[in-house]
């Protein structure tokens, strides 16, 4: 009696072993490959719209557009259409998802010519580009972006995501919401913004803006001539070598702002505090003083002969100049 | 012949102060005549402000009603634009961001849950910009606090802006 109770219970478990195994093959199996290539301008303008998943961008050879990988689990379809010099990509999905979480989003690989300008949209989407110099365009809600070695103009955009960015040249913008945002080697026209997240810059770049709301912005800066940066309630750490006559202007409302130069730096210094009197001087001997009317205090000083300038101002956060 | 100290002790033993005899301001009460003051003379120079306020905001109101999709500051200028213009800097730049404000609010009717608590950010400039008005009682038309004020409501309305786009990002496949 006992062993027909085990054989019972081993044929059960069978039975379930090989209906999961084989639901799980049906599933596997209904997500549609892909493997489309078309020939297109060395600086074809390409729109791609992929809603869900993970998508890799890279530049290849003979001005092929080619996407390979697998759609969404609940794709439609896709279009992709090519003329005059336009292509556009989208995975079609159904008008309301049923339910799955980002590992059912599309796979993608997709090759693109190197001069080609990219305009990517996504939400629950994590896409790494590189290489691609016409210019780039990525906007995300949830996902993160990994874009590395793109040229000409660059726009990083998500709400949730972090956003990773590393040698690019040109004008990049970097913006996100709630997450963090990081730049290291990049050149040319550089602005950050982040309302609660964390910006982290290593470049060297010639022009760079940070704004950050309740945020922290940890910049090294190399050879940079002109930086802005702004904050609420954050915290701004700039360090900035190797220029020699920089124009520096940042403004806070309550959040610490700490800049630190080399020690032969040559500019005008004016920096003020409206209703409080945090400001240090590690730079030179100069020592702020109290406002003459009001709860302020402000701190003129120049070295060498005055020929950048640094303009930083509070409503009542704290400013430090330091040395290098 | 006393001295000058006699004197001084003399006067420091006197009362300091003397109570009449009986209650006089009965006798004088009785005396006055009553005297009838006009309407507009009791009234309190705030009563007249409250009044003043509620006519201009009847008024602003009808003009509303009669033409509505005009915003309040389109009525404020078209009503008295000088007076606009001569409103300090600070609440001209309210007056302006504050309206722009309530329409872009007015205009989000539903918000991404990925968002996150947009109230509590809109919140948190609200405070700075508090935060900067307070500055400004001690440094009246201060250009770099007018441009921090003015600098915290474009944030704000930039945010407002980019809360209300994402729901965009989806109607790229909502049109397939």
């Amino acid at each position: 009696m006992r062993s027909s109770g085990f054989a019972e219970r081993a044929v059960l478990l069978l039975v379930a072993v090989i209906l999961v195994s084989v639901t799980r093959m049906a599933y596997a199996q209904d997500r549609q490959s892909i493997d489309e290539g078309r020939q297109v301008r060395p600086n074809e303008r390409i729109s791609l719209n992929v809603l869900r998943g993970e998508v890799a961008i890279h530049p290849g050879e003979d001005n092929l557009l080619r996407i390979q990988g697998r759609l969404d689990r609940q794709a439609e379809g896709f279009e992709l259409d090519s003329a005059n010099g336009f292509t556009q990509f989208t995975v079609v999905m159904p008008r309301r998802l049923r339910g799955g979480s980002r590992g059912d989003g599309s796979e993608l690989v997709i090759t693109v010519p190197e001069g080609s300008e990219i305009e990517f949209r996504g939400v629950d989407v994590d896409v790494d580009i590189r290489g691609v110099r016409g210019g780039a365009k990525v906007t995300t809600v949830n996902g993160e972006i990994v874009a590395s070695d793109l040229g000409e103009y660059v726009q990083l955009q998500t709400v949730n995501g972090r956003i990773n960015s590393e040698n690019n040249r040109g004008r990049i913008e970097i913006e996100n919401v709630n997450a963090d945002l990081r730049d290291r080697g990049s050149q040319g026209r550089i602005s950050l913004k982040t309302i609660n997240g964390k910006i982290a810059v290593e470049n060297r770049a010639e022009e760079i803006s940070f704004s950050v709301v309740n945020g922290e912005v940890d910049a090294n800066l190399e050879g940079t001539r002109s930086v802005e940066f702004s904050t609420v309630n954050g915290t701004v750490d700039v360090r900035l070598r190797d220029s020699e006559r920089p124009r520096v202007r940042g403004s806070s409302v309550s959040g610490s702002i700490r800049l630190e130069l080399d020690p032969d730096v040559d500019a005008r210094f004016d920096v003020q505090s409206n209703v409080g009197r945090r400001i240090e001087n590690r730079l030179t001997d100069d020592e702020a003083e109290r406002a003459r009317f009001g709860p302020g205090a402000s701190l003129r000083f120049m070295t060498g002969s005055g020929a950048g300038s640094v303009d930083i101002s509070t409503v009542s956060g704290g400013i430090r100049i330091d040395r290098n | 012949m006393k001295t000058e100290e006699q004197l001084d002790q003399a006067l420091s033993r006197l009362p300091r102060e003397i109570q009449p005899p009986r209650d006089l301001w009965a006798g004088i009460e009785a005396q006055l005549e009553p005297r009838q003051q006009p309407w507009w003379k009791r009234a309190q120079p705030q009563r007249w402000a409250a009044v003043l306020v509620v006519a201009l905001t009847g008024v602003l109101w009808w003009q509303l009603q009669e033409e509505p999709g005009q915003s309040l500051l389109a009525v404020w200028e078209q009503q008295t634009p000088e007076w606009f213009a001569a409103l300090p800097a600070e609440q001209q730049i309210i007056a302006s961001y504050e309206q722009v404000k309530a329409e872009q609010l007015a205009s989000l009717t539903e918000v991404s849950p990925d968002v996150g608590d947009w109230q509590y950010q809109l919140a948190i400039w609200d405070q700075a910009i508090d935060q900067v008005r307070t500055a400004l009682v001690w440094n009246p038309d201060e250009p770099f606090l007018l441009a921090q004020m003015q600098g915290l409501y474009q944030q704000q309305l930039d945010y407002l802006q980019r809360i209300s786009s994402i729901d965009a990002d989806y109607d790229v496949w909502m049109e397939n």
